[in-house]
């Protein structure tokens, strides 16, 4: 090229941001401005929905004094924070058992098998664990076959004090695979000769999992644990699908909580200040994310 | 949304619904009853007709709060014939002695005679149907569109239509659809023409013979449509000849979130949390303050 070293850099930084141009404005048309309209919407009061007057900081105040919106938060956190421990859990046992040293195909069929909760729509997720929580369901069955006959009375979605447990254990049972698949492959890349050499020294399977496992998975596990955490603190479906925050209230989450004040009660400013509440814990979580991301690219 | 006319927001009824008890009548023979028409022998035929062992029962327990739809038909029928209101000038007036009378009634069939199916929390309309159409309970409330979706979810259930039991009084409530007029309509003329329609008797007939409805025109319910069908003609009967009819449905400003909190109260109760008159107090204020806006 016929350019001065001024006007190439000029061309060159141009390039580059005609290719992001396209994403870049869908990203503004589809995420900010709808944030933008959030957060207007949060600071007006909706009681007539063709006239919203403003309402100052009225919306964020309410939600401070709401017992029910501080319920949600409780549960919203069991919910991610149990769902999260889980799902790591039983992914790494499934995880380190794929990746013991056997057949290629075998291995192949139970990736597949074991995959298939994490491939399955909520909705459907939802209607299986319906009908095995069902009073009459598969779970109470199996209790009764083993002669807990009290506990095979037990409406596990229709009770205050198992409806948030049974839909924790629908949510890990789909949650699961991913983790496991991820971990999986990061067991993958671990070297042979450290888990050989270990074994020389005398290392158990504990050992061996405590000082070579798990510090070789550290940034798949830190970058899994935060996307996860993300992913449950904003769940709905399931939550709403399954007992629809009841009963009583003991399954209402912050997003069930919002859904709420926004489709129920058509109280759009309160549910945008929600929102925005429950978007920035999001963005905290988010940039805890996005900070390890970084640091592992330098 | 809405705009109000001299402080009231009108609707034009188009369909209704009262609810009567569904039963089914093989269960009723095998366990060698009649059909009850008080509280006393509803009470009574309930307890022979349930059996835990076999998975049957009387009822289904359904009080979901997600749709929270089941209330208007499963709870306050009980507050109606126990002598009761459910609204009057525009006020929630439930929390009576006679609300309370009905409450218990229902704690009864749950907690004492448990006469209704297990998980009864998180169990909605859909579960009652399904329940009933399988033959697992013997009684079911519901409404005149519950004939259709019966005869679909299964052909061969022989059942029969009687009005609710009695107690104090007969009653039963209603529900249903209005129509109404947006203000940012069109073509305001043309839609109101539409709207004199479909409340006129004509109007209300070609819209149930084409959908199954039931009409709100009592003029139109005596089209032998429904007065020479052996089920529709009680739905008929009772809405005319009931002590007490309480429309509720068409009155409620946000019909959704009040029932569900009705329901979360009923909950409050069944469980234990708060007496009768508590939750009946605490859902009427609720009530109210929406309302009063």
């Amino acid at each position: 090229m016929k350019n001065n070293g001024y006007q190439n850099q000029y061309f060159d930084y141009f390039k580059k941001i005609s290719f992001i141009l396209p994403a870049l404005l869908l990203l503004l048309l589809l995420t900010a401005y709808p944030l933008y309209q959030v957060i207007i919407m949060s600071f007006y009061d909706y009681s007539n929905t063709d006239n919203p007057i403003f309402a100052g900081i009225e919306n964020y105040t309410r939600f401070f004094v709401d017992p029910l919106f501080w319920k949600s938060l409780i549960n919203t956190i069991i919910f991610t924070i149990v769902s999260v421990a889980f799902s790591f859990i039983i992914g790494m046992t499934f995880a380190l058992l794929l990746n013991q040293q056997i057949n290629t195909k075998f291995r192949a069929v139970f990736r597949s098998v074991l995959i298939f909760p994490w491939l399955t729509s909520s909705t459907v997720v939802a209607a299986i664990f319906m009908l095995m929580f069902n009073p009459f369901g598969l779970i109470n069955h199996f209790l009764s076959m083993f002669g807990m006959d009290t506990l095979a009375q037990t409406a596990w979605l229709g009770n205050e004090n198992t409806a948030l447990a049974s839909i924790i254990i629908a949510n890990v049972w789909r949650s699961f695979p991913f983790m496991m698949l991820m971990l999986l492959a990061g067991l993958q890349t671990i070297p042979k000769d450290l888990y050989e050499a270990a074994e020389l020294d005398g290392a158990g399977f504990f050992q061996r999992l405590l000082y070579i496992t798990i510090p070789s998975l550290k940034n798949i596990i830190l970058t899994l644990a935060t996307l996860e955490f993300i992913w449950n603190f904003r769940a709905f479906d399931l939550v709403f699908l399954m007992t629809g925050g009841g009963p009583m209230n003991s399954t209402e989450i912050l997003s069930t909580y919002i859904y709420q004040f926004a489709f129920r009660k058509l109280d759009f400013g309160y549910a945008s200040a929600t929102a925005l509440f429950m978007l920035l814990v999001m963005v905290a979580l988010s940039l805890f994310y996005v900070r390890k991301s970084i640091s592992k690219e330098d | 949304m809405l705009q109000e006319y001299k402080g009231h927001i009108y609707g034009m009824p188009i369909t209704n619904g009262n609810i009567a008890m569904f039963y089914n009548k093989a269960l009723l023979e095998e366990a060698d009853v009649e059909v009850p028409t008080t509280w006393e022998e509803f009470v009574d035929a309930s307890i022979k007709l349930t059996d835990p062992e076999n998975n049957r029962y009387a009822l289904t327990g359904n009080l979901a709060v997600e749709p929270p739809t089941a209330v208007i038909y499963e709870v306050m029928p009980f507050i109606v014939q126990a002598g009761g209101k459910i609204l009057e000038d525009g006020k929630a007036v439930f929390n009576s002695p006679e609300g309370v009378k009905g409450l218990e009634f229902l704690n009864d069939l749950i907690n004492t005679h448990k006469i209704t199916t297990p998980g009864e929390f998180n169990a909605g309309e859909k579960e009652k149907r399904a329940n009933f159409s399988a033959g697992n309970v013997a009684f079911m409330f519901e409404g005149p569109w519950g004939v259709t979706i019966q005869k679909n979810l299964n052909p061969d259930l022989d059942f029969g239509i009687a009005p609710l039991p009695k107690g104090e009084q007969s009653g039963t409530t209603v529900q249903g659809s209005v129509l109404a007029l947006t203000s940012k309509g069109k073509n305001k003329e043309a839609a109101w023409k539409f709207l004199e329609f479909m409340g006129s008797a004509e109007g209300q007939l070609i819209w149930d013979k084409a959908t199954g409805f039931f009409p709100y025109n009592t003029k139109t319910m005596e089209d032998p449509l429904f007065k020479e069908d052996p089920y529709l003609s009680v739905f008929v009967d009772t809405f005319k000849n009931s002590d007490r009819v309480e429309v509720i449905d068409h009155y409620l400003p946000d019909a959704n979130d009040l029932k569900k909190e009705f329901t979360n109260e009923v909950q409050n109760y069944l469980s234990g949390r708060k007496s009768a008159q508590e939750a009946l107090d605490d859902a009427a204020s609720y009530w109210n303050e929406a309302l009063g806006k």
